[in-house]
């Protein structure tokens, strides 16, 4: 234990991938240029000389066929890690990720399991335009037969991966791109953690704000700032998008009477939406205000600065929107 | 041993038992569809047979086999038990993928079938994989991966061969030329209609075999596996073989005329096989009437196994989406 | 002797058009044979047959849609029945045989043929019922709506076709004679709360947006409770949600053996509230929702106090005999959403009226949180149940055991009183109090002593001096 190691988001994903392929011989990771160039964002760099070629395998740029073949690999005995460079580029694996890593287990009456965890890069914020700005979580999380989580801090980054590959099904790891420079203090080192469950970030009596990824750190700057006018935002950290801990944000609910789900994908069938739905379903009695939502723009996200950042989730907005629930 | 060298006598009895019981399953199959029996996609393999069957007596219970959604023959040649797939059929709990996937979607881990796939060219990337453990692994099998002629239209047939040449992966390719991908023939989705000679740019071996001589495809087969399991990559097969039937239990077949399909009966596996058997003297009409009493009792059977099977409750309904843990479901 | 039946030629297939006939009866078939033509909606397609023998009927004209599995044709061994022959080759001798069959298959799914020859009278009894029950047959809709708003259907007028009563007439029937008090609309959390207070949330001024009653606007309403630090991270609950106390039963319970034990008499006394208005208004003046005293609170203090000050009311029935309570302590009434809970307010006489307000939003919030503290569960003296916000007139209700009394409110409205000259009527805001007690331990006499003695501490907002 070093109570003063500080690391950053990328950092600590490092340290989560080698101590996955140090802790397990069947453990190995793939993708478009994880090995020689030291990944595209340079989250494996060092892992191929730490571990040879064999542990860390360049594939060519073919997503549907190295994706598939983890899946094939998964259920042939070993446990890849399968890196997508970001979840744009997921879409052309979409095929081998719904129709065989959701299914395969289902479909053989329970006899094929998928235990493959793949991880991509999510979100926008770096002027990089629409095809490499997607936040699509909300659709794999739509998907029975995925798990689904985002780490947003850096304890998180480091540990979720060791979760994920204890899990016996395909888990879809959400890094997002927004933080990798995001500094923490990771003192053992990666520890692991309960996937099937939200957490309180902040506490707060008066407001709820549910949130992952950099929506996440927009929403606990807002209620920073709130705190000085006197509210106080309870935020909760989702971390699974599936299955979704809603009654963590329902507890969080019970307490302040009022819920603003903040994301940084679209708005139509997003994630607030869901949340929304589940606590009208199961909350609606201490619902003091309408649910709010804090979510991107319904545009493709666009390269110039201040139009992405004015289509992107920040803590002025879910201030905003905060308020307008207090109201 | 080519398509005229002399069949041995064991070999073509074993092959053309394999056929027969392929073929009247299906007929089978046919008959419950049409009085509802069995309901959803059926895909009828009949007139394929000597494909699956020339494959897979070629292979070792230490292999992989990844199938198309026209399934049953493959599940069959294989070693699934007919009682459990006929089962599957009817959605029973004895199917052998529990009632959950039923025509499209057998599997059965125990025989390494790991499944019909029902998405065109989406079984190619996991065979890859499947090759891929069992090259990381050692455990010295070999994946075949069966997909059709339509599957080579697919981006993910092109990326799995350069995959699996790539790394010299242990998968046998199996491409069933029936011609029609549903009903758009092959030279009216392809620039070049030379499967074997597409294939072999990426850097593997690859030929045309006979998919109605089921010998010949043994025999192909087996050079093919030798090749593949010495370490030296994958390998493909071209397997010309034409469906007699429609492409989902009934069609109006307007995409071909009958005089084609008539030609091609004429070429039906079975009867070939047993001519030859006849004309070697390793078959005669007792022989054949021993057979397909034999055939005719293992399918009935499997149909009053199947009637007989067990519902799923419905509320086991969201079973098998996550692995059961403590008994329950996630 | 079997059957050739439409088959099945799809997922989505229901039904089948027999095109042409590829067979005639006498014709020997082979399994696997095409005997016939079907179009099904997406294609046409030959169709084989799965048995072999001798075509000995066609049941089905071309032209024919008809279900999945319906006999198309009979096959048998050997020739067909010289009957048959004519079927395709005399139409003289076919008619009758291909109709007689044919007819009923054909017109369970096609349109049926106009009846020939006079109009049978049938079909004229039927319309003339339907049109006898036009008025009072009801559609389920308007049915289910009138049963949950509780509207009579046959005082309804109806205004749609033939008089028939619509959701329409439903609705204005039930919101027609609506209350001309101010109505705000209420947040699902701010009609809970007030709901357990004994307050009708929609009558509150409301703070929010549009003057929505939010849970701030239910006076006397505690803050939020203290939020949790950020939990470690909780493990899966490996037996299921915690065991709970189960009301239901225990309550059941309670009620049985008051019903069974207890003599049971009733008084009641409808109290005109305006006085009460009028001291509660100037007491309020001024104060933001959230600190105002409210009806439910003053009703309260006006019962504890009567029963300190009358006694023979406030105590327990104990071994045969009614022991009188040193203290006032009131149980309070609480509907939770899984049953009622009734904690003590202990000491109520004693408390003034701010102080009754912040006690009982306080046990009113505990009891919801499950959180009650000991000094919530002191056996109370006597019961308070207020019914107003749920729109009942007057509560006609059970004694705790061992308690001896309990007193029940309706809604407090404006009715109709007789005014002070005793010759005119004026409108005033009333409440209807009953007193249920226990006939082993008091009277008609003192009972009606202690609801007058509720009236007049109504009308007096001073507590008494605390001893």
């Amino acid at each position: 234990m070093n109570p003063d190691r500080t690391v950053t988001y990328r950092e600590a994903l490092r340290e989560g991938l080698r101590a996955a392929l140090a802790g397990d011989d069947r453990v190995f990771l793939m993708g478009e240029d994880v090995g020689r160039y030291g990944g595209c964002f340079g989250v494996s760099l060092g892992l191929l000389e730490e571990f040879g070629p064999e542990r860390v395998m360049d594939t060519p740029l073919s997503e549907s066929a190295f994706v598939g073949a983890g899946i094939g690999a998964a259920i042939g005995g070993v446990r890849p890690i399968v890196e997508i460079m970001t979840v744009n580029f997921s879409l052309l694996a979409l095929d081998q990720i719904v129709n065989n890593a959701a299914t395969l287990r289902h479909m053989s009456g329970g006899q094929v399991g998928v235990p493959l965890v793949i991880r991509m890069t999510t979100g926008a914020g770096r002027q990089l335009a629409a095809q490499h700005s997607h936040s699509l979580e909300a659709w794999y999380a739509h998907v029975p037969g995925l798990r689904v989580v985002a780490p947003s801090t850096v304890a998180d980054a480091a540990g979720m991966l060791l979760s994920a590959l204890a899990d016996p099904d395909p888990v879809l790891v959400f890094e997002h791109g927004a933080l990798f420079g995001l500094t923490g203090e990771l003192p053992d080192g990666p520890v692991p953690v309960d996937l099937d469950r939200a957490v309180v970030r902040r506490p707060g009596r008066d407001v709820t704000v549910a949130a992952h990824g950099a929506a996440l750190h927009a929403s606990l700057a807002a209620a920073e700032e709130l705190a000085a006018d006197g509210v106080e935002v309870e935020v909760v950290d989702l971390r699974t998008l599936r299955p979704l801990d809603h009654d963590t944000v329902l507890a969080s609910v019970r307490r302040t009477g009022r819920l603003v789900v903040a994301e940084d994908g679209w708005r139509s069938g997003g994630i607030g939406a869901e949340l929304a739905a589940r606590v009208a379903e199961q909350g609606f009695w201490d619902l003091d205000a309408p649910v709010g939502r804090v979510a991107a723009a319904e545009v493709p996200i666009p390269y110039a600065k201040q139009l992405e950042d004015a289509a992107l989730v920040s803590p002025v907005r879910v201030a905003s929107a905060v308020r307008a629930v207090l109201s | 041993m080519g398509a005229d060298a002399p069949v041995d006598p064991a070999l073509g009895l074993r092959l053309l038992r394999a056929m027969l019981r392929v073929r009247r399953f299906e007929e089978r199959c046919a008959e419950l569809y049409s009085s509802t029996a069995i309901r959803g996609f059926v895909h009828l393999y009949v007139g394929e047979e000597a494909v699956a069957v020339g494959v897979l007596d070629a292979l070792g219970p230490d292999d992989a086999v990844v199938a198309t959604y026209r399934d049953h023959g493959h599940a069959l040649a294989r070693g699934l038990s007919m009682r459990s797939v006929m089962a599957e059929m009817y959605g029973k709990v004895e199917g052998c993928s529990g009632g959950r996937g039923g025509s499209m979607h057998l599997f059965d881990v125990g025989h390494g079938f790991y499944g019909g796939n029902a998405i065109v060219g989406g079984g190619l990337p996991l065979a890859v994989g499947l090759a891929l453990a069992q090259r990381r692994t050692g455990s010295g099998g070999i994946t075949v991966c069966f997909f059709g002629e339509g599957a080579v239209a697919e981006g993910e047939f092109h990326e799995s061969m350069n995959l699996a040449a790539l790394w010299d992966l242990p998968v046998l390719f199996c491409c069933e030329n029936n011609l029609y991908a549903m009903g758009t023939a092959l030279e009216r989705s392809e620039s070049n209609v030379d499967l074997a000679v597409k294939a072999a740019s990426y850097g593997m071996p690859a030929w045309a075999v006979d998919g109605m001589d089921a010998p010949a495809v043994h025999h192909a087969t087996s050079r093919a596996v030798a090749a593949v399991r010495s370490g030296d990559g994958p390998v493909f097969l071209e397997l010309h073989t034409y469906r007699f039937r429609a492409h989902s239990m009934y069609d109006p077949e307007r995409y071909r005329d009958h005089e084609e399909v008539d030609r091609w009966r004429d070429r039906d596996p079975i009867e070939t096989l047993a001519a030859t058997l006849r004309g070697l003297g390793a078959l005669d009409d007792a022989g054949w009437d021993a057979l397909e009493a034999e055939v005719a009792a293992e399918v009935d059977d499997a149909v009053a196994h199947a009637e007989a099977g067990t519902v799923e409750p419905v509320e086991d309904l969201t079973r098998h989406v996550y692995a059961e843990r403590n008994g329950t479901a996630l | 002797m079997g059957e050739f039946r439409m088959p099945s030629l799809g997922a989505d297939m229901e039904q089948g058009t027999l095109v042409e006939w590829r067979v005639a009866p006498g014709d020997s078939v082979r399994r696997g044979d095409i005997v016939a033509v079907v179009d099904t909606d997406k294609a046409t397609i030959d169709v084989e047959v799965f048995e072999s023998g001798v075509v000995q009927e066609l049941l089905v004209e071309p032209g024919a849609t008809v279900p999945v599995g319906t006999p198309l044709a009979r096959i048998g061994t050997g020739a067909a029945p010289a009957a048959a022959e004519p079927v395709v080759a005399e139409p003289v001798v076919a008619e009758p045989v291909v109709a007689a069959v044919a007819e009923p298959v054909v017109a369970a799914v096609a349109a049926p043929a106009p009846a020939p020859g006079p109009v049978p009278e049938a079909p004229a009894r039927a319309a003339s019922a339907a049109r006898h029950h036009a008025s009072v047959v009801l559609s389920p809709l308007v049915r289910h709506l009138a049963e949950e708003l509780g509207v009579d259907t046959a005082r309804v007028e109806g205004t749609g076709p033939g008089g028939r009563v619509t959701r329409d007439d439903v609705v204005r029937a039930a919101t027609a004679p609506a209350t001309s008090a101010p109505r705000h609309r209420a947040t699902p959390r701010a009609r809970r709360l007030a709901s357990e207070l004994g307050v009708d949330a929609e009558s509150l001024p409301g703070g929010g947006t549009d003057g929505t009653v939010r849970a701030a606007d239910v006076p006397g309403t505690p803050p939020a409770a203290p939020p949790p630090t950020p939990p470690p991270t909780p493990a899966p609950a490996p037996g299921g949600p915690a065991p709970q106390v189960d009301r239901g039963a225990a309550m059941a319970r309670t009620m049985e053996r008051a019903w069974r034990e207890i003599p049971h008499f009733r008084v009641a006394l409808e109290i005109d509230l305006e006085p009460m208005f009028e001291w509660l208004g100037r007491l309020n003046e001024g104060r933001p929702p959230a600190e105002r005293v409210l009806p439910a609170a003053v009703l309260l203090g006006a019962v504890a106090r009567a029963a300190a000050a009358v006694p023979g009311l406030n105590g327990w029935w104990r071994d045969g005999a009614f022991v009188e309570s040193d203290t006032v302590d009131v149980g309070v009434v609480v509907a939770l959403r899984d049953g009622l809970l009734v904690p003590t307010l202990a000491e109520a006489d004693r408390r003034g009226p701010e102080d009754l307000m912040a006690a009982l939003a306080g046990l009113v919030d505990r009891a919801r949180r499950g959180s009650l503290r000991s000094g919530d569960l002191t056996p109370a003296s006597i019961t308070v149940t207020n019914l107003g916000d749920q729109g009942v007139d007057e509560v006609d209700g059970i004694v705790h055991p061992p308690q001896v009394a309990l007193v029940g409110f309706g809604r407090i409205a404006p009715r109709p009183v007789a005014a002070a000259d005793g010759t005119s009527v004026v409108v005033h805001r009333t409440v209807r109090a009953t007193l249920s007690a226990d006939h082993r331990v008091t009277d008609g006499r003192r009972a009606s002593r202690f609801l007058r003695s509720v009236d007049t501490h109504l009308s007096r907002p001073d507590p008494p001096t605390p001893t």
